[in-house]
């Protein structure tokens, strides 16, 4: 085994460069790092899913009751439709996007802690993923908060694109737990 | 006219594979994931056109055409350029077909 001890490193060398070299060192040794399979990744994606799913879902419900109410005319039907285009609407489902965050960033400062040769490409996926459910343009926040109440067409296709992204991360994962191809069908640089 | 969408997804792949070359090997299993998320999206924009407004429309395009170039540059390595062009072709032959079986979609597409 290669010895990285800075304080082994040549004397010529000042203190400073041999902390320099050393971290050069650790660095590129992660790099190279064949990625390992992460229970607590694989947990945070389960987690980011079920989360994304749970609101989506949650917003098709409402959308659907919406539909179903409006041209109702009665005073019960009338304060129904407009408590659901309430819960329906963005500033009632910000808790929403905070959870999608914060599963975002866990799963991130997960995937960074243990660097490999995956890490820049999970790292690529992930942003990917959080382009298209929060706040860049055309992600499903900022078209929520720009059309007020999303329709369950709309609902239903963005899952299916976002599921798949997730998914890929997911089946990277499970690839890395079996030891299949699948773990390196996702985040594999060009060879 | 109702689209043949087994056909759609075959055109889809060839307009892929056509712009990453010999990349494709190792984007296949990812892209494909994200060809049947097309897909489906396809068919929902042919049965519900009238039920989504623009910005919705508009945001599936942009999430549809970020996670296919995503899975390209990532599982593949295939540059930014590269990766956007692939995905931006693979959106056009859906439209496409979604124009040539219902020329009177209400959205601009």
């Amino acid at each position: 085994m290669i010895s990285l001890s800075a304080a082994r490193l040549p004397i010529y060398f000042s203190a400073r460069r041999r902390s320099r070299i050393t971290i050069s060192v650790l660095l590129l040794v992660a790099a190279c790092t064949a990625p390992q399979y992460d229970d607590q990744t694989d947990k945070l994606i389960s987690q980011l899913q079920t989360d994304v799913d749970t609101g989506i879902v949650s917003l098709i419900t409402l959308d659907r009751k919406i539909r179903s109410l409006s041209g109702k005319t009665d005073a019960a039907s009338q304060k129904a439709l407009a408590d659901a285009r309430t819960k329906a609407g963005y500033d009632a489902n910000t808790s929403f996007y905070d959870k999608v965050d914060v599963d975002l960033i866990s799963l991130q400062t997960r995937v960074d802690a243990e660097p490999s040769a995956a890490t820049p490409h999970l790292d690529a996926a992930i942003k990917d993923l959080r382009d298209n459910l929060l706040a860049e343009e055309g992600s499903i926040q900022a078209t929520h908060q720009k059309v007020g109440v999303l329709s369950e067409a709309y609902l239903r296709n963005a899952k299916t694109i976002v599921d798949a992204q997730i998914g890929i991360l997911l089946t990277r994962e499970l690839g890395l737990k079996t030891g299949s191809s699948g773990a390196s069908s996702s985040a594999r640089p060009a060879e | 006219m109702a689209i043949n969408w087994t056909t759609v997804e075959r055109q889809i792949e060839q307009a892929v594979k056509g712009v990453v070359g010999g990349a494709w090997q190792n984007a296949a299993a990812g892209a494909s994931a994200q060809f049947a998320a097309l897909i489906a999206v396809g068919k929902q924009i042919e049965a519900d056109r009238d039920s989504m407004q623009q910005a919705e429309y508009d945001s599936l395009k942009l999430m549809q055409r970020r996670a296919l170039h995503g899975v390209l540059q990532t599982s593949a390595g295939i540059s930014l350029d590269i990766a956007e062009q692939a995905a931006a072709d693979a959106w056009n032959v859906l439209v496409t077909a979604v124009k040539t079986a219902s020329p009177a979609v209400g959205l601009v597409l």
